[in-house]
């Protein structure tokens, strides 16, 4: 049930996508709708939150395949994966530390404040 | 009954299919849990590892291997709605800290990818691997389908978001003393921006507050990163 659910987002998402002819994957367009849909109704909904926690748990089984598919590529992009690695590393190093400057600017106060 | 049991032929042997990729998901599980959490001994980089060997032992071509698990591809799909579920429950914490939180994704959200772009380009990479890395500080199913969309590796892009995410928490805490960020909110927030689900796992093991705040990082920055990305990567090629 709660499947169906999803799925009905997910091809409202991918009719959306390809009439609106919108540059965003059609399930991630799915996800956009339910959030609106999720945040306009604001309750509970136990039956979707128990099937979507088994999904989001269970994510890294789906990401088995593909992954595994890193070890079956070209010798061409093996060749650079250092340039991969160093990208990886600096640019993630970089990132935290932009946004960690940027929320120092905006929000000034460094203690944190009780609820 | 020749039909059906070419059928039924078909069926087994691709979920024995799905079978190799489930028993490197659940080995994988097995040895992250009892190590811990240890972020270099996440399920995929155990499972990972151990289902490319199989593949390698019992001489199955890639492809084959892939075209059997059409079902885990399948699920991707409900999955990635189902990230409105959790996210939805974080909405009500923004409306007081739309002005810090909404300048931090749209900002941050795109630094953290021009910088990837940026130091992908100096370190004079193919445009494939480019266009195979942009996508790295979103969470996955997002980042699977951004890089399809502008013709990257999805092969790659799902390690390389594996990895951006363990950088990410093993350097978080350093930069957020170095900076002085000691709200959890902030901290939370940034975790799920650029370290994603693996973030976003951390966060939570500090606390509930810092979590949810993580959890609508990775959200708010995945939509966001998918809205401006390709209209990008179209602009500069």
């Amino acid at each position: 049930m709660a499947l169906l659910v999803l799925l009905v987002f997910q091809w409202l998402g991918e009719i959306g996508v390809r009439a609106g002819n919108i540059a965003l994957p059609g399930p991630l367009l799915g996800m956009l709708i339910l959030l609106l849909v999720l945040t306009l109704y604001d309750r509970p909904l136990e039956f979707l939150d128990n099937a979507s926690n088994l999904l989001i748990q269970n994510l890294s089984l789906m990401f088995i395949p593909p992954s595994v598919g890193a070890f079956f590529l070209s010798a061409q992009i093996y060749q650079q994966f250092p340039s991969l690695l160093s990208t990886i590393l600096l640019s993630t190093i970089a990132a935290i530390l932009f946004m960690a400057l940027l929320i120092r600017l905006l929000d000034g106060t460094p203690e944190d404040k009780p609820d | 009954m020749g039909l059906l049991s070419a059928q039924w032929q078909q069926i087994s042997l691709s979920s024995w299919v799905v079978g190799l990729s489930v028993i490197g998901f659940v080995v994988g599980m097995w040895v992250y849990r009892r190590s811990g959490g240890n972020p270099f001994l996440h399920p995929l980089m155990v499972g990972t590892p151990l289902v490319a060997g199989l593949l390698y032992l019992i001489n199955m071509d890639f492809a084959a291997y892939y075209g059997g698990n059409g079902i885990l591809n399948w699920l991707l799909g409900p999955t990635t709605v189902a990230l409105a579920v959790p996210l939805a429950k974080q909405m009500r914490q923004l409306p007081p800290l739309l002005l810090t939180v909404g300048l931090t994704v749209l900002v941050g959200g795109f630094f953290a990818t021009a910088c990837a772009l940026g130091i992908a380009s100096l370190l004079d990479a193919d445009q494939l691997l480019i266009l195979s890395l942009a996508a790295k500080s979103v969470t996955t199913p997002i980042a699977v389908g951004i890089t399809e969309q502008i013709g990257g590796l999805v092969a790659l892009i799902v390690m390389v978001v594996l990895l951006t995410g363990i950088v990410g928490i093993l350097v978080a805490q350093t930069i957020f003393s170095y900076t002085k960020i000691t709200d959890e909110r902030w901290q939370g927030l940034i975790l799920g921006m650029s370290a994603h689900a693996i973030g976003t796992a951390k966060a939570f093991e500090q606390s509930a507050r810092c979590g949810a705040f993580s959890t609508l990082g990775m959200g708010l920055n995945g939509i966001w990163t998918s809205i401006f990305l390709p209209p990008l990567i179209m602009l500069l090629s």
